[in-house]
C-alpha cells in the first residue's frame, strides 16, 4: 500500500515498463488488480501481506507521529518515559537520549513547552493479529485487543494499569507486534476526558487516536545499510585524517560501527577543502584539528556512533603508539596516514608485542593511478615488513606492490616545502576510503582469512603525461584487468615475521 | 643476508671487456685491413672470425693495460696439403711484419705486439686454421718457426663450438648473462690473486669450462617485480663450493706426497684436460686459493653491513669492487 492509503500494483523501481505499449500497459495493470482481488482472504498468504502492509495502513489512518529509537526487544509490559516537545514526540531508552535526539536531530525547539510523558510499551504475543483496521477505534476496543493478544504476566500488568483510578489525562500506548520481519511497532493516544476519578477500564469519554511510529533506531536505520552483522560494539581506531582517512572515517560511521577514535595533529587548512570530506565551512570551526572537526561533523550525522578524536599529548601518532598495549583495545587498527615508517612501525609493535588486532593500511598512489587497502596481521604468514623488503636480504625497499617505478618523486612544491603535495583527486581518496571500508568490514565480520591487499587500479595517463613510469605491476594488472585482492608474499628474509 | 647484486652489477661494468670496445676494434680492424693489402698472392683465400673470450663476452679489462684480442683466420686449404702448418702462418706473419715493433710466430697463433707512442700495449693473436678439409672439421696450425718437426702439426680444433656450446646453454638469455658474469668475476679473482705466478694460474678457458659444468644459475622470481631477480653472490659462491668438491686429493707415488687434483676437459676439440699442464704444486697453491676464497665468500654471507661485507669483496677481486654503505631512507609513492 502506498503512503496515499492506495492499493499499489507495482514498485516503478523493479519493473522495466515498455512505453511503446501504453495501451497494453493499463490491461495488464487491470490483469494485476483482477488477481490481487481474487486472493483468499482468509489464506496465509493474505495474512502475511496484510501484516506486511499494516504499517503502510497505519499510516494512512494515522493524524499523530512519534519517534521511536527504542531497540527491538520484548518489553512485556513497560511503563517509559517520553519526550514532547509540540508535535515532537520522541520514545527512547531514557529521558536524556529523547533529549538529546529531539534537540539534535528532531528540529524539537528548545522552550519552555516541552515536557515528559508515561508512555506504555506493551509486546504483543507471538503470533498475534493485527488489530482491524479501523478509522476510529473505542478504548473499550483498543483494551480488548491488548489483552486478547498478551501473555499472561502482561495481561496481569496491562490490568493493574486499567485498574488505576484517575480524572482526564493523556496515555501513550505503544504495541510492539511481532512479525517474520522484526517487530511492528504502532501506537495509540488515549485522551481520557472525564472529569470524576474513575478507573481506567472504565471510562468512556475517552477519545483514541491512531498514532504512527518512525522508527529511528539503530538497528532499523542500518536495515538499508545492508549491514546483517552486528559491528556495533566494534572499536576502531584510524589514524589520519586527512584526504583518504576523512572519507574513511564516514563510510564506517554510516556502516553503523559503534565507536571510532581518530588521531590526527595535523590542522584543516583551505588547501584541504578539494581533497577532504570536510568542506570550507569547517575552516569557520573554533578548533583546526582535523580529528575534532571530522568527529564533530559526523556526530552531526550519525547519532549512534561513539567518536573521540583523541587529544592524547600533541596528537602524534609517535607518541600514541609509545603505550603498546592501546593497540590491543581495538577490533581493528586502520591508517590513513600515507607515512609507510610509521606503518611498518605499528606492524612491528603489532607482531612483536603479540597483539591480534588486525591492521588495515590505505593509500593513494599519484596522479589517480591507483591505491590500495593492506590488510595484515590477519594470519601470522607474513606482515607489512614483508611488502617493504627485498627479495634477497632484509634490505628495505619502496612498497613492492606500487603501481609506479620506484626512483621516482611525486611530491609538487608550489610555494614552500609546508605546501608541498603528492598530485592525486578526491575521487582517488574516495576510492581508496572505499576499498578500506570495505575490508574492514569484512575483518570485522569474521570473512578474512589472510592478510591481502586490495587495489583500484586506474588509468596511467596522467601519471605518464607528467613523465614518470608506471611499474610493471601495474601494466600487468591493467593488462590483465586483474583489478581487486592479492595475497601478500611472505617475504623470507623478513625481519619482523620471518626473524630468525 | 645482504643484498650485494648492485655492488655486483656495478664492479662486472667496470671489468667487464666486450665487444662494444672500440679501442680493440678500432686495432682489430687496421689489422685486418693490413693483412688484406699485404698478403701474398701465393697465399690461399680465408675468411675471419672473431674468437676467444673477446667473441664469447667473457673478457676482462687487464689489469696492466694489456688488452688481447683473438681473432681466427680460416684459409681454404685442406691440411693435407700442406705438410708444414708454419706456411700458412708465414703469409700472415710476413703480410703484418713490420707493422709493429713485433710480429711473432709463437705456438698457437701469429701475435702482433702494438703500440703507438706512450699509448697501452694491445696484442692480437691470430689463430690460422685450415678449412678446407676431407674430414669437414678444422685444424690449428700449432708450432713455432724453428721447432722440430715433431712440434709443428695440425691439430684438431673447434674454436666455435664452446663458445657455441656457452651460449646455448641457457634459453634465458638472463641465465647466459649471469654465467658470463661469474665467469668475469673468476678471471677478475685470478687476476688479482698474486699467489698465482708464471703458469700457475688457471687459464681463462680453464674457468669457462668449470663455469660450463659446474655453475648454477640463482634467481628468484620477484611476484611484484614481474621478473627474475638475480643472484650472484650466491651463485658465485655456490660455484666456488662446485669447484672446490671437483678437486680430489691424489697420492704421487713416487715423491710420496699427496696433493690436490683437479681435471676439466674442453667439450669440444681438441678436449684435453685444461689443467693438465699445472704442477702439482700449482694444483695444490690453486687448491688453497679457492678454498680460501670460499672462506672469504661465507664470511661476507654473515655481514649485517653492505659496506663490511664490501671489503671482504675488495680483498677478494681488488678494488675494482665497489665499497658502499647501507641506505637509511628509501622513496615512497604512498599518499594519503
Amino acid at each position: 500500500m502506498g503512503a496515499d492509503g492506495k492499493l499499489c500494483l507495482l514498485d516503478e523501481s523493479s519493473v522495466l515498463l515498455n512505453l511503446a505499449m501504453p495501451d497494453q500497459i493499463l490491461l495488464d495493470c487491470f490483469d494485476l488488480a483482477y488477481n490481487l482481488l481474487l486472493v483468499d482472504m482468509k489464506s496465509d498468504n493474505y495474512k502475511k501481506e496484510i501484516l506486511r502492509e499494516f504499517n503502510s495502513y497505519w499510516f494512512a489512518s494515522a493524524k499523530l507521529y512519534m519517534y521511536s529509537a527504542i531497540e527491538e526487544k520484548n518489553y512485556g509490559y513497560s511503563e517509559m518515559p517520553m519526550f514532547i516537545s509540540g508535535n515532537i514526540r520522541v520514545l527512547a531508552s531514557s529521558l536524556p537520549e529523547e533529549k538529546y535526539l529531539a534537540y539534535n536531530y528532531l528540529k524539537a525547539i528548545d522552550d519552555d513547552k516541552a515536557f515528559s510523558a508515561n508512555c506504555n510499551v506493551i509486546s504483543l504475543r507471538k503470533n498475534s493479529k493485527p488489530i482491524v483496521l479501523k478509522e476510529l477505534y473505542k478504548w473499550s476496543e483498543v483494551r480488548k485487543y491488548i489483552l486478547d493478544n498478551v501473555s499472561g504476566s502482561v495481561k496481569r500488568a496491562f490490568q493493574r494499569f486499567l485498574n488505576q483510578t484517575i480524572s482526564g489525562g493523556m496515555k501513550y500506548i505503544v504495541l510492539s507486534l511481532p512479525s517474520e520481519h522484526g517487530n511492528i511497532l504502532f501506537g495509540f493516544r488515549v485522551n481520557f476526558r472525564n472529569k470524576r476519578r474513575e478507573k481506567i477500564e472504565k471510562i468512556t469519554n475517552v477519545k483514541v487516536e491512531q498514532v504512527y511510529i518512525y522508527r529511528i533506531d539503530r538497528k532499523y536505520m542500518l536495515q538499508r545499510s545492508g549491514m546483517e552483522e552486528d559491528i556495533s560494539k566494534k572499536q576502531i581506531l584510524l589514524l589520519g585524517c586527512g584526504s583518504v582517512g576523512g572519507y574513511i572515517a564516514n563510510n564506517l560511521c554510516q556502516l553503523g560501527i559503534g565507536s571510532i577514535d581518530l588521531l590526527d595533529n595535523d590542522l584543516f587548512s583551505k588547501e584541504n577543502v578539494h581533497r577532504h570530506f570536510l568542506g570550507f565551512d569547517s575552516l569557520m570551526c573554533k578548533s583546526s584539528h582535523k580529528a575534532v572537526l571530522l568527529k564533530e561533523r559526523l556526530e552531526q550525522m550519525y547519532p549512534y556512533t561513539d567518536i573521540d578524536s583523541l587529544d592524547y599529548e600533541d596528537r602524534s601518532v609517535e607518541k600514541f603508539i609509545l603505550k603498546k598495549d592501546r593497540l590491543a583495545n581495538y577490533d581493528i587498527i586502520i591508517s590513513a596516514l600515507g607515512e609507510p615508517t610509521l606503518n611498518l612501525e605499528i606492524n612491528r609493535i603489532l607482531y612483536e608485542e603479540k597483539i591480534s588486532t588486525p591492521f588495515i593500511c590505505g593509500f593513494n598512489e599519484p596522479y589517480g593511478i591507483g591505491g590500495h587497502a593492506v590488510a595484515v596481521n590477519i594470519d601470522q604468514h607474513s606482515c607489512l615488513r614483508c611488502l617493504y623488503t627485498d627479495l634477497m636480504s632484509d634490505d628495505l625497499v619502496p612498497f613492492r606492490a606500487s603501481l609506479v617505478e620506484e626512483g621516482q618523486h611525486f611530491k609538487k612544491n608550489i610555494s614552500g616545502c609546508s605546501s608541498a603535495f603528492v598530485p592525486y583527486s578526491c575521487l582517488d581518496s574516495q576510492q581508496t576510503a572505499i576499498l578500506v571500508a570495505r575490508l574492514a568490514i569484512e575483518i570485522l565480520k569474521g570473512e578474512v582469512e589472510h592478510n591481502k591487499i586490495h587495489s583500484w587500479i586506474g588509468k596511467s595517463d596522467a601519471l605518464v603525461n607528467a613523465g614518470f613510469i608506471p611499474s610493471a605491476f601495474y601494466q600487468f594488472r591493467k593488462t590483465n584487468k586483474s583489478e581487486g585482492e592479492v595475497a601478500i608474499m611472505t617475504a623470507k628474509h623478513c625481519p619482523i615475521c620471518h626473524k630468525k | 643476508m645482504i643484498n650485494l647484486q648492485k655492488e655486483f652489477i656495478e664492479f662486472h661494468d667496470k671489468i667487464k671487456l666486450d665487444n662494444e670496445n672500440q679501442i680493440l676494434r678500432d686495432k682489430r680492424d687496421i689489422l685486418l685491413q693490413k693483412l688484406k693489402e699485404n698478403i701474398s698472392k701465393d697465399a690461399a683465400v680465408y675468411t675471419t672470425f672473431n674468437q676467444g673470450s673477446y667473441a664469447m663476452g667473457t673478457g676482462v679489462k687487464p689489469e696492466e693495460e694489456d688488452y688481447d684480442i683473438d681473432v681466427g683466420i680460416r684459409f681454404d686449404i685442406n691440411c693435407e696439403d700442406y705438410e708444414d702448418p708454419i706456411v700458412p702462418k708465414k703469409w700472415v706473419r710476413d703480410a703484418l711484419d713490420g707493422h709493429t715493433k713485433s710480429v711473432k710466430i709463437r705456438r698457437s697463433c701469429v701475435t702482433v705486439t702494438y703500440q703507438k707512442g706512450n699509448e697501452p700495449i694491445y696484442h692480437i693473436d691470430f689463430a690460422i686454421y685450415a678449412n678446407n678439409n676431407d674430414d669437414g672439421n678444422m685444424y690449428i696450425a700449432k708450432g713455432k718457426e724453428f721447432s722440430d718437426d715433431s712440434n709443428k702439426f695440425w691439430e684438431l680444433s673447434d674454436p666455435l663450438g664452446l663458445i657455441e656450446k656457452i651460449d646455448s646453454k641457457f634459453t634465458e638469455d638472463e641465465d647466459r648473462y649471469q654465467l658470463k658474469r661469474i665467469i668475469r668475476y673468476m678471471k677478475k679473482w685470478k687476476m688479482h690473486n698474486s699467489n698465482f705466478t708464471g703458469n700457475g694460474a688457471p687459464t681463462g678457458i680453464a674457468l669457462t669450462v668449470l663455469a660450463y659444468d659446474y655453475f648454477v644459475v640463482s634467481k628468484e622470481y620477484d611476484p611484484y617485480k614481474l621478473k627474475y631477480v638475480y643472484n650472484d653472490f650466491e651463485a658465485l659462491r655456490s660455484f666456488v663450493l662446485a669447484i672446490k668438491n671437483s678437486f680430489k686429493l691424489q697420492h704421487n707415488s713416487e715423491t710420496g706426497t699427496f696433493y690436490y687434483n683437479i681435471e676439466s676437459y674442453l667439450p669440444v676439440e681438441p678436449k684435453n684436460n685444461l689443467f693438465e699442464k699445472m704442477t702439482e704444486s700449482q694444483l695444490n697453491i690453486l687448491y688453497q686459493e679457492v678454498e680460501s676464497m670460499l672462506g672469504k665468500l661465507d664470511e661476507v654471507a654473515t655481514k649485517t653491513k653492505k659496506c663490511d661485507a664490501c671489503e671482504i669483496l675488495v680483498k677478494i677481486f681488488g678494488k675494482d669492487f665497489p665499497i658502499t654503505v647501507d641506505k637509511s631512507m628509501v622513496g615512497t609513492s604512498e599518499s594519503a
